[in-house]
């Protein structure tokens, strides 16, 4: 059977801009793909002429922002991702599109001065919404009104970079824009730098100002959050410093440091600070993109060296290398799932590792509801947490010991999910809000124990139901002997008395013939064995000063000096199951011991010890009782019925003890 | 001498009516509840009442209830509970209080009809009638503890539960065949052993005895926690 547990799946469907985001993100990769080849087929080097530079800046933003678009579609950060991404990719491609029309192979690519205008300012507008990038960063919103100004530079800056500047480059376009070609002062219209420069530095100024009002955030924020800002922020603050020495320098390594120094500080907070919570998201397609490497590469191999080995090539070869890979998938998938989370996201593997080191512990060792609530508590590191189970048959909701939830209780600040597992809701996670990728794959992980845990939940509920309707046979077996005691009592041995007092008296009057007074006697006898028949029976049944005076006083008319010691120190009145099985147990006890050891001292001591009743038979006799005859397992059977125990020492030679616990409140 | 007799089972209270009538007492009324007990008592100011303690309404201790309430009304009432089992408890604060002119005798014990009445004429006489099967309860309630009722002797013991039944030292000397000089021995030795104050007079006697015995009840024992 395949547990697949999960979180009860959010409402969902493939959105506009989620096929935006990556679209834009596939075309970005393509246009990278292409301005690579052409740069390789020329032979030029990819770092010296801002290849690199423009592949790890389109590349991380274009993906970064198919990811973010796809988990907070709202969030104009994934747009801006997206944009930057593509204005990067499309001037690198249009780079070396147009060096190759224009310059390496001239005539072998048409289009050449379009793209050579392109190159020319297509990666502007990524600059220009850098400072918007920066003050919306992470949560899409800007942290203070006074803050609208940040926005608005950016604005100034897109006009001019990429409106201003391309009308102002257009009648340039062709040889005077490619990318490494000298330019001349007189080819370029003042106007045009002037632009250029205007807008530059109005982007960097709002850099300045978004890295302020990041600063500010990052103050202001606690937490996963805080962290994510921090690292954001270090990086931008590095990047934008490395870029301009770089740019000032002329050295593109610096400038390559520079932006990947901007990207590891958001991936930083993406891996370790679950920034946008997509790690799982891109944990996934790392580990399904080497796997599908992996096997295709395995495959090939196989299949070669198998065809090399027997010399032909053929389907069988392909089925068995086929067969073989097919074979690793598992365990391959397995292990690279385990590595990337072992690199990518240690939070989420602890996380995971708990419930998981939980799971194989089940079937060794008693894991019950409250082990797992401990565990989800230690793996979300929520100690508020509380679990809930479901029973299936009745849809009730029971907390760990069994009890039933009536109001959930959710504190301030907490949430509520549900666990499901093949459609039908298990349990019920009360929590501090957590990144829901995490909470996920803790419940994939905990599928096995949190079923455990419903189970055991269940059992607890028909045990505590067993338990519940036992008593309730016991205390309806009770109130009906009381009612039979008091019928013999009333009825019965009142009449035999009565009729035994008119006998008597009859017999005083003592006029009658010899026989006749004989047979009275008799009668008289017969009358009080009658009695005394009753008052035994009575005894048996359930004595009346239990129900009139209490346990003590009952347990006080089995003392006999000399032979039955009683010794009780009990509060006046117990529950009346309790008192009546307490009874019971030392009336067949001493009725052993008596039977039994006749001759020797009968103990019963009776005494509480916080809420237990303890009774104690005992006595010096020969022993050897036995624990499963039919009266000590009756015995046992009433016990237990009222949630108690029975322990029965009866070592041959050496006494009996009947020692009785009972649950009692007092 | 005017008698009130309440038991609920017709039966019986016939019987009571018939032999304490034989014996010569004037039965005034005969009635079956407490309450019934308490009233008829008013109108008619018996000098003795014989009651069951189990009666209607509650049949729980009906009897000690309406014989509290007699003891107020009217102190120099004697009094005679029939109980159906050995059960001394709950009548142990009615004798704690004043023994004198009360018995407590099981039902079972009427049947021994001039046991009964013997013991019936002691209470209207203003002593004290305590049924032995709950004065050996008494005893042996207290045989399991530390029990200072081990340092008497059989004898000891023997006169302590006579005592205790409420019987007079001639009538103690009666039982166990001795000399009533024996007697008095006796009883000095059981108050010096239980270091009780020793009192020739017999209610106090009665008294402090049953307070001593029932001080060793169980139910004065609070739980140790």
């Amino acid at each position: 059977m395949d547990v697949t547990a999960q979180l009860a799946a959010r409402p969902a469907g493939v959105r506009l801009v989620v096929v935006l985001g990556w679209s834009a993100c596939a075309v970005s990769v393509l246009l990278l793909a292409l301005g690579v080849t052409l740069t390789v087929l020329d032979h030029r080097s990819v770092v010296d002429n801002q290849v690199a530079l423009g592949c790890v800046v389109g590349f991380g933003n274009a993906v970064l922002g198919g990811f973010v678009l796809t988990r907070h579609p709202g969030n104009p950060i994934g747009f801006l991702f997206a944009f930057g991404g593509l204005s990067r990719a499309v001037s690198l491609a249009a780079g070396a599109w147009s060096t190759r029309a224009l310059e390496t192979e001239p005539g072998s690519l048409p289009g050449g001065s379009l793209a050579s205008w392109l190159q020319a300012w297509t990666f502007l507008p990524g600059i220009a919404v850098l400072p918007m990038f920066v003050v919306l960063f992470p949560d899409g919103r800007l942290p203070g009104r006074r803050w609208r100004v940040v926005p608005a530079l950016s604005g100034v800056a897109l006009v001019l970079l990429a409106v201003i500047v391309p009308i102002g480059l257009w009648r340039y376009r062709g040889e005077p824009l490619l990318p490494d070609s000298p330019i001349p002062a007189e080819t370029q219209a003042h106007v045009v730098v002037a632009a250029m420069v205007v807008g530059i530095v109005v982007a960097v100024v709002g850099i300045v100002l978004g890295l302020a009002a990041l600063a500010g955030r990052a103050r202001r924020s606690a937490g996963e959050v805080r962290q994510q800002v921090k690292w954001f922020a270090y990086g931008a603050g590095c990047g934008l410093v490395l870029n301009f020495a770089g740019d000032l320098t002329g050295v593109v390594w610096i400038s390559l440091l520079g932006a990947t120094a901007v990207l590891t500080g958001i991936g930083l907070g993406i891996f370790r600070y679950r920034l946008y919570d997509i790690d799982r998201l891109i944990n996934r397609t790392a580990v399904y993109g080497a796997v599908s490497v992996a096997l295709v590469a395995g495959f090939a191999a196989l299949d070669v060296t198998l065809a090399a080995i027997v010399g032909r090539d053929s389907v069988a070869i392909a089925a068995v290398s086929a067969f073989v890979v097919a074979l690793l998938l598992r365990p391959g998938r397995d292990r690279a799932q385990h590595l990337v989370d072992r690199i990518f996201d240690r939070r989420s593997h602890d996380a995971v590792s708990i419930m998981r080191a939980l799971g194989q512990r089940v079937g060794q060792e008693p894991v019950g509801p409250d082990a797992v609530r401990a565990a989800l508590r230690r793996s979300l590191r929520d100690p508020s947490l509380c679990l809930y189970l479901y029973l299936r048959e009745a849809d009730v909701l029971v907390d760990g010991d069994g009890r039933r939830v009536g109001d959930l209780p959710v504190a301030a600040g907490q949430v509520v999910d549900p666990v499901t597992q093949d459609g039908q809701n298990i349990a019920l996670l009360v929590h501090a809000p957590t990144e829901p990728a995490l909470l996920r794959a803790v419940v994939r992980a905990g599928a096995v124990v949190l079923e455990h845990a419903r189970l055991q939940a269940e059992l607890l509920v028909q045990l505590a139901e067993v338990r519940a309707s036992r008593a309730r046979l016991a205390a309806a077996g009770d109130i009906e002997r009381r009612r039979i005691e008091r019928d013999l009592h009333d009825g019965a041995q009142q009449r035999l008395v009565g009729l035994a007092l008119h006998l008597q008296s009859a017999k005083r009057r003592s006029s009658y013939p010899a026989e006749f007074t004989d047979l009275l006697t008799f009668a008289t006898e017969q009358l009080h064995a009658g009695v005394e028949d009753i008052r035994a029976l009575v005894h048996g049944i359930l004595p009346p000063a239990l129900a009139a005076s209490g346990l003590a006083a009952a347990l006080a008319e089995l003392a006999r000096p000399g032979e039955v010691a009683v010794s009780c120190g009990i509060p006046a009145r117990l529950e009346p199951g309790v008192e009546a099985t307490a009874w019971f147990v030392a009336c067949e006890g001493v009725a052993n011991a008596v039977k039994h050891a006749s001759g020797h001292l009968v103990r019963v001591d009776v005494s509480v010890a916080t809420d237990r009743l303890l009774v104690e038979v005992s006595d010096d006799g020969p022993g050897g009782a036995d624990a499963d005859g039919d009266g000590l397992r009756n015995l046992a059977d009433r016990v237990e019925a009222h949630g108690g125990s029975l322990r029965v020492e009866s070592p041959r030679g050496a006494g009996t003890r009947l020692h009785a616990e009972l649950p009692c409140a007092s | 001498m005017r008698v009130v007799v309440a038991d609920d089972a017709v039966l019986l209270r016939e019987g009571l009516v018939r032999i304490l009538t034989e014996d010569g007492y004037d039965v005034v009324m005969a009635v079956g509840t407490g309450p019934d007990l308490v009233h008829a008592v008013r109108a008619h100011s018996p000098e003795l009442v014989i009651a069951d303690v189990r009666m209607p309404p509650t049949h729980t201790d009906d009897g000690i209830v309406a014989a509290r309430q007699i003891r107020r009304d009217l102190p120099q009432t004697a009094i005679v509970l029939l109980s159906q089992y050995v059960e001394a408890t709950a009548a142990m604060d009615l004798f704690q209080d004043s023994p004198a002119g009360l018995g407590y005798l099981l039902k079972d014990r009427v049947l021994q009809i001039d046991d009964f009445l013997d013991a019936v004429r002691r209470v209207v006489a203003g002593g004290t009638a305590m049924d032995p099967a709950i004065v050996a309860q008494l005893l042996g309630r207290s045989a399991g503890k530390q029990d200072p009722l081990t340092v008497l002797t059989e004898r000891e013991r023997a006169v302590l539960a006579l005592m205790a039944e409420g019987r007079s030292n001639t009538g103690i000397a009666t039982r166990l065949h001795v000399g009533v000089r024996t007697v008095e021995t006796y009883i000095n030795a059981v108050f010096t052993k239980l270091a009780l104050h020793a009192d020739t007079d017999e209610h106090r006697r009665v008294k402090a005895v049953l307070t001593y015995l029932n001080a060793s009840n169980p139910h004065d024992d609070h739980p140790r926690q």
